[in-house]
């Protein structure tokens, strides 16, 4: 970032766009923005701060801020309505809602939350890896009576794909319940809690061991249905899988196939192409399965707080010319 | 028995969880029990075609033995007060299903903290109903009978970042729970736990009942895994159709007919869970291995149902 560096005679100007409907886990308000400059008092009178509740306050102080946190918020032409624009920070972490990239003014940087998730996801994947090797769904279901237990989670096989913040929260999840994990990422290069790495184009070679697959990876334009049918069909026979990403990186008609011919032995859907999901979508009785409302990992408490730490750390490393922390690519939408 | 150093076992390993047990898995458990089957005389097949003398049985389920059976072992776990015809001791598998029930109550504990159980039902009613939670870090979990099962959960607990406080008979610390009771839990003990798991052992008929129920927070949610009897399942429904409970997760024998069912924010899982096929004969040869190598010292026995008569 260059220029505009925030001085005591001209605050650093932030619009903070809250949107109601997703509800109080997600609102930067002014107490928990006050608290956040408790923890920051360096920036105490440096900043400028606009709280717009739906867009009220919106177009009036996009004109001057330096500054955007928000999720959701009109874009077009946001060039000449944000002529002062340097940073723009998004309330969360796949931005596949803000697709193609190409309203992103020249110069603007755009960072996200990843990191925020990483502690609260490592718990739900802890659980959600439990929950499944144990067939907890097909139990709560009542869909089968199932004699006996399965084996010990420790010593069998996991395969993270997309080992990003998230991913690398999921990995140590497995690892530390005592699972093999193997690893799927863009670069393909090693994470420390993954003890085989493939790059994208192995997907299937890196599939076709695990008992369990957790999808972890951003929606983009080459990650829609990455989880096809053929790649569903490259899994272990009996395997589970656990959506925490998005719906659009599976499939959700191949894995509804698969569900029902028991292919898949069970799985936990945290995410779905279409959210809220409609009470007459078929996701809801899909054999084996349990669904949570895309709620897995933001911490009912430690959401917003965790993500103002980021923005404070990131208003740090701008004062001291470092590159911004959790940027976005435009190129590769993540 | 048939001399002083002669005893005679005989190993139904043709139904039930010994199903498969082969001799080159009983010779394994040998080698981790060395000596211990000297000077035995080992047979193999269903009950009716075990030798005239047997002393020692070792079968899946409780089953009638031959009059010169003194003592029989069986791998499942006997709930409650069993019919037992004869007079020889009888053990069961207790203990056997140790590292699986450990996972299993980590899990129910997550579960918990994740509204796992109430999203289950806004899953049957079609309803996008988003419930967030904090981690579990830093909340605490009260174990009522810290023994093998409620001390193995404490230390997974403990490694989550729970703060463990526990019950038992002795009062005697361990080294996962932070301040250790004797005997039945005080109010305020109950009052400030986030969870409570009961793992008190059989005989602890009723000790979680109402009144234990009654002084616990709203927001508090339920583990257990003792046996029948040990937790009032009546007060435990009625105590969450009535929102006096944050939810509940019950391992028992008896899930089909436990009223916790069709409770709220509730998930009854069957025993059965626990039965890792792989793992479980193998824990239950060791188990009977350790059990007769007591039994030839003269020593108590592990997990007696039924003393000899």
């Amino acid at each position: 970032m260059t220029g505009d560096t925030p001085s005591s005679d001209a605050p650093f100007r932030v619009l903070v766009e809250n949107e109601s409907a997703l509800g109080l886990v997600f609102r930067v308000d002014p107490e928990r923005f006050a608290a956040a400059l408790d923890r920051h008092p360096v920036w105490r009178g440096r900043l400028h701060v606009t709280f717009s509740q739906d867009g009220d306050r919106f177009e009036a102080a996009i004109k001057t801020a330096n500054l955007l946190i928000g999720w959701r918020f009109p874009h077009e032409h946001l060039a000449s309505r944000a002529p002062c624009l340097r940073w723009i920070h998004l309330t969360g972490a796949g931005v596949n809602h803000l697709l193609p990239l190409d309203w992103l003014p020249a110069g603007t940087v755009l960072t996200n939350n990843r990191g925020v998730h990483a502690p609260k996801c490592q718990e739900f994947v802890t659980m959600a890896l439990l929950l499944l090797a144990n067939r907890i769904p097909t139990i709560v279901r009542m869909e089968a009576l199932l004699r006996h237990g399965t084996r010990l989670i420790a010593g069998q096989r996991a395969t993270v794909v997309g080992v990003g913040s998230m991913g690398g929260a999921a990995a140590r999840a497995a690892r530390e319940l005592g699972l093999h994990v193997t690893g799927v990422r863009r670069s393909g290069q090693p994470h420390p809690d993954v003890d085989v790495m493939y790059a994208t184009d192995a997907l299937h070679t890196a599939l076709a061991g695990a008992d369990h697959v957790v999808i972890c990876t951003p929606l983009t334009r080459v990650t829609w249905h990455l989880i096809d049918a053929r790649a569903i069909a490259t899994m272990k026979p009996g395997a589970t899988l656990v959506n925490i990403a998005r719906g659009g990186v599976v499939d959700e008609q191949a894995l509804a196939t698969a569900l029902m011919s028991g292919h898949i032995s069970c799985a936990l859907l945290d995410v779905f192409e279409q959210e809220p999901l409609p009470p007459q979508s078929s996701a809801w009785t899909l054999p084996n399965t349990i669904i949570t409302p895309h709620c897995s990992s933001d911490d009912a408490v430690d959401y917003v707080p965790r993500t103002l730490d980021l923005i404070f750390a990131n208003l740090d490393r701008m004062i001291t010319g470092q590159e911004l922390l959790a940027r976005v690519d435009p190129v590769l939408e993540y | 028995m048939t001399t002083s150093d002669e005893l005679v076992i005989h190993i139904d390993c043709t139904a039930g969880l010994l199903a498969g047990v082969t001799r080159e898995a009983v010779a394994n458990a040998e080698r981790r029990h060395p000596g211990v089957l000297d000077g035995c005389k080992v047979s193999y097949g269903p009950l009716s075609e075990a030798p005239g003398a047997v002393d020692v049985l070792f079968t899946s389920s409780i089953a009638a033995p031959p009059a010169t059976t003194c003592w029989m072992q069986v791998g499942d776990v006997i709930a409650g007060d069993p019919t037992w015809p004869c007079g020889a001791l009888l053990t069961d598998g207790r203990g056997a299903r140790l590292r699986k029930l450990e996972e299993i109550l980590l899990l129910a504990l997550l579960m918990l903290n994740n509204h796992v159980p109430a999203l289950i039902e806004r899953q049957r009613a079609r309803t996008w109903g988003q419930l967030f939670s904090t981690g579990i870090a830093g909340k605490t979990l009260l174990v009522l009978g810290v023994g093998e099962v409620g001390g193995a959960l404490a230390r997974r607990a403990r490694a989550f970042g729970l703060t463990v406080y526990g019950t038992r008979r002795s009062g005697r610390p361990h080294p996962d729970v932070v301040s250790m009771h004797r005997g039945a839990p005080a109010h305020n003990l109950l009052a400030r736990a986030d969870f409570v798991a009961v793992t008190l052992p059989p005989g602890a008929r009723g000790q979680f009942g109402r009144a234990e129920l009654a002084t616990l927070a709203p927001t508090t949610t339920v583990v257990s895994v003792a046996a029948t009897g040990v937790v009032e399942e009546d007060a435990l429904a009625e105590a969450l159709h009535a929102g006096r409970l944050g939810g509940a997760v019950l391992i028992t024998h008896a899930a089909a007919s436990s009223p916790v069912r069709d409770a709220p924010n509730a998930v009854v899982l069957p025993a059965t869970i626990a039965d890792d096929p792989d793992e479980l004969p193998h824990a239950l040869l060791d188990l009977f291995l350790d059990n007769i190598g007591r039994f030839r010292r003269g020593a108590v026995l592990r997990n007696i149902v039924k003393a000899a008569t």
